[in-house]
């Protein structure tokens, strides 16, 4: 293997492992980490036989083999399985591999064909593959738009604590309170955006259940309820 | 039919780079291009059937057969096709196999969403959560403790790239689903010298009815296969004659043992039914009998390690298949509803047909295959040990249909097929080869083929509500997970206690654990009643009782949603089975009452603590004080 070549694959290898050992975030690691992986698992398995579908079968089932076994080892280490010991696990095989495999010589011949039609067909299946996956998204996106939801943020002598959020701009809503209790500000109507809940300390009294109702101003209905047990007064 | 020479350890001949039973033409069409284009063009339908299911709420029928159609054809005409490169042809039906799982991966781009899926994505975080193995067992599946094969390889990918569980998830499926599909045509290749059986193979291996929807979902058999398919690729394929032949099959059966119990031991089968015939036959296979041995006592430490949990969970399989065929023979419960569910869904006449042809397709293509064995003794003669076990399997293939007889043998019958499954491509492949095929017969095999293709789609794939998204069905496992169900499980893992104990529905029991960081209970992990404990969801109000069973259950949290009194379970029960309502041959007729989920409004100790429109938690701590139950 050229030093060149031999240089290239060490810096990957340890970009790769120095990202996943300081929790780099995954739009920065995983480029390096999988083409670390490939490169590895390409170079452990390039002796498999002259025929591509054995490498490729070997490159993915090494792979496999190798993350399943290797968790189980990682398992018995006192850290267990965390992204440090993985990192350093994968540092480590492809060390291992590169030198195993440091007389090999990798042919670059292919980046010097000229693109065919089997080329501008994959290619194609690709742009077309790419548009699949941002249809996708998108659908899935549309389904998990959140709720309004209504839930209680804490209890203390004489308040209860409600919050509300929701994934779209609505509103306006009021709180409605039954037995009834002393208005303040809290019953003000209020519309809810996107993001951080709005919370409000709703006074009651001691020893008695409270429907806490969130009630649509516009129409009067009831959207949202919670039903607590105030907290005695002592 | 090829003559197979026996002791078949691979020599450097058969790796020569043409396929070894054509003659030499001076010009192999290369095919995997176009043929990958017509893949993606199948793949954007499926995205955009599942977009448009979730835009209109409708059905999706024309898209998603669309979709389907196009995933499959252009593999079919590949494998079937003459004068293609060799390369060329395994390269278009290995990337038609592997495109099954980019369909799902489609469908629910962003989340997983099916039963099993979010049942093994709790184990991760289990995992993850005490970055050990063996340590805590999902109560939802406590088997799965000792079998983390699939979980702790996608937590190395997570660890490793820094991507998320459901991404790595994704990735780890494709990849084993690539080894699945070269393994499978690389060893039949191995076995015949031909790479058009090996391809036929490989295309009448996706019309199997699991292969799609059950050994496509992130699952732990979903790699356990492929690592098995591989044990056997390597151990084939390998040119060495001494032991170290055996590190790498056995290292890969030592993964697949960590990963799944039932098939690992179909694997165990194979070497061990292989060897039989060597033996039987008196033919030389080196190692084979060493490899077979290897399997046995790798499978059998692992199972001794893991038997606290294993032998329970198989005892129980067992016990309710034999206790439902027996309940079915002697009339004291209806056999299994087949093409409709529990809420009433019939699967269309069409689809019907069309799974009912793919059988008897498959049973006379078998059939056919063993006459013509039968009637040429110089193929008997050239068959391989391998081949001759493969044909033994294959005719364990009635096996399949016959177990839909009940719900209990159906589960056990559909795991069971992934490996029959490979005895009935081999045998059928290698007849097909053997046909001369026109033109006309060549258009008549490719409409039988597309035929069998959807009918194991329909016969895998479950009722047509559950292949894609679309509106929430009550019980309806990926149709029930929705914004609802999940924005409540979010908001559970940011406030409340982790592992609180909780009683829930199915689904957004699932969606509690998962994505909630909740313990959830289950008869499974818990060991407790589900007759009795299932009450508090699925009856009006029981007084002193309801208190009792908390007490019983030792309850923090109740999850009360409104939308189960609305329909009947889509697979016959709310929670799981043997929940009141279910007991023994009892069947559901009604929904439970809507007081059912709002008794607990009224009860002074119970706080409704949350409510989305649908979706109730109730705090029940104070009303535990952990008596016995009395009743």
């Amino acid at each position: 293997m050229n030093r060149l070549e031999f240089a290239a694959r060490l810096i990957v290898i340890y970009i790769a492992g120095a990202l996943g050992a300081i929790n780099a975030n995954g739009d920065i690691t995983a480029p390096f980490a999988l083409l670390s992986i490939f490169l590895t698992a390409e170079l452990a398995a390039r002796k498999a036989g002259r025929l591509m579908s054995d490498r490729i079968t070997r490159i993915g089932g090494s792979v496999l083999v190798a993350l399943v076994v290797g968790g189980f080892i990682l398992n018995f280490t006192p850290e267990g399985l965390t992204r440090q010991t993985w990192s350093a696990f994968w540092v480590v095989v492809s060390l291992a591999v590169l030198w195993w495999r440091r007389r090999e010589t990798t042919s670059f011949a292919w980046l010097h064909k000229k693109p065919g039609a089997q080329t501008a067909w994959f290619g194609a299946s690709a742009a077309v593959l790419l548009i699949a996956f941002v249809v996708a998204v998108q659908g899935a996106n549309k389904q998990l738009e959140n709720p309004l939801q209504m839930w209680v943020a804490g209890k203390s002598t004489g308040s209860i604590a409600v919050a509300v959020s929701s994934g779209k701009d609505e509103g306006p809503f009021r709180f409605v309170v039954t037995p009834e209790v002393t208005k303040t500000d809290a019953f003000d109507p209020f519309s809810i955006s996107p993001g951080a809940p709005i919370e409000r300390s709703i006074p009651v009294g001691g020893s008695t259940r409270y429907d806490i109702n969130l009630v649509d101003v516009k129409t009067g209905e009831v959207i949202r309820t919670v039903i607590v047990d105030s907290l005695p007064i002592s | 039919m090829s003559v197979q020479v026996e002791n078949t350890r691979s020599t450097r001949q058969d790796h020569a780079d043409v396929d070894l039973n054509i003659e030499p033409t001076p010009q192999l069409r290369h095919v995997a291009g176009p043929v990958t284009f017509t893949i993606a063009i199948g793949l954007l339908l499926t995205a955009y059937a599942g977009y448009m299911a979730r835009k209109t709420g409708g059905t999706v029928d024309l898209l998603i057969w669309s979709g389907n159609f196009f995933l499959f054809a252009g593999p079919a005409w590949a494998a079937l096709a003459k004068n293609v490169h060799r390369s060329s042809r395994i390269a278009a039906v290995v990337i038609g196999g592997t495109a099954a799982v980019v369909s799902r991966v489609l469908l629910y781009p962003t989340f997983f969403a099916y039963h099993d899926e979010l049942l093994h994505l709790n184990s991760l975080r289990l995992i993850q959560e005490r970055q050990h193995l063996f340590e805590v067992a999902n109560s939802s599946l406590p088997v799965s403790k000792f079998y983390p094969g699939l979980e702790v390889a996608t937590d190395g990918i997570q660890q490793i790239t820094g991507l998320s569980s459901h991404v790595a998830g994704s990735i780890l499926l494709i990849l084993a689903r690539l080894v699945l599909m070269l393994s499978l045509v690389r060893s039949v290749e191995w076995m015949t010298k031909s790479a058009r059986i090996a391809c036929l193979a490989g295309v009448l291996y996706i019309c199997s009815p699991q292969f799609r929807f059950f050994n496509s979902q992130y699952s732990y058999q979903s790699i356990a296969l492929p690592l098995c398919f591989y044990a056997v690729y390597l151990f084939g394929t390998s040119t060495r004659k001494s032991n170290w032949a055996l590190v790498a099959p056995a290292l890969a059966m030592a993964a697949a043992a960590m990963s799944h119990h039932l098939t690992t031991l179909g694997a165990v089968l194979v070497f061990v039914g292989w060897w039989l015939v060597a033996r039987h036959r008196k033919t030389h296979q080196p190692l084979l009998g060493a490899m077979a041995l290897l399997a046995v006592g790798i499978v059998a430490a692992w199972t001794a390690f893991a038997h606290d949990q294993v032998l329970v969970y198989i005892e129980e399989i067992a016990q309710s298949s034999i206790q439902s065929i027996s309940n079915v023979v002697s009339g004291s419960q209806s056999s299994n509803k087949l093409f409709a569910d529990n809420g009433g869904t019939k699967t269309p006449l069409w689809q019907r047909g069309v799974s009912v042809l793919s059988i008897l397709f498959t049973v006379s293509a078998v059939a056919l295959a063993f006459w013509r064995l039968r009637r040429n003794p110089k193929d008997r003669a050239g068959l391989t040990s391998a081949g001759v076990a493969l044909f033994g399997v294959a005719a364990m293939y009635p096996l399949i249909p016959g177990s839909h007889l009940t719900v209990a043998s159906a589960e056990v019958g559909d795991r069971s097929s992934s490996f029959i499954y490979v005895g009935v491509v081999f045998v059928v492949a290698t007849w097909l080869a053997a046909v001369k095929l026109n033109a006309w017969r060549r258009v008549a095999v490719m409409g039988a083929l597309v035929i069998t293709y959807a009918g194991g789609l329909v016969l895998g794939g479950g009722p047509p509500w559950l292949q894609t998204p679309g509106p929430y069905l009550v019980a309806g496992d990926n149709r029930g997970v929705d914004a609802y169900g999940l924005s409540k499980a979010y908001w559970m893992q940011t406030y409340l206690t982790p592992n609180s104990r909780i009683l829930s529905d199915r689904v957004n029991g699932l969606l509690d654990s998962t994505y909630g960081h909740q313990h959830v209970f289950r008869h499974l992990g818990d060991r407790l009643d589900m007759g009795t404990t299932s009450t508090l969801l699925l009856k009006g109000p029981q007084g002193d009782y309801d208190k009792e069973l908390i007490n019983y259950a030792d309850l923090h949290y109740l999850v009360a949603d409104r939308r189960l009194a609305t329909g009947l379970p889509r697979f016959g029960v709310y929670i799981e089975q043997g929940e009141w309502g279910t007991i023994g041959t009892q069947e559901r007729t009604e929904p439970p009452p809507l007081s059912a989920f709002t008794k607990f409004d009224r009860v002074s100790g119970a706080d409704r603590i949350y409510d989305n429109g649908a979706i109730s938690i109730y705090d029940v701590r104070a009303l535990n004080d952990k008596r016995e139950m009395k009743r």
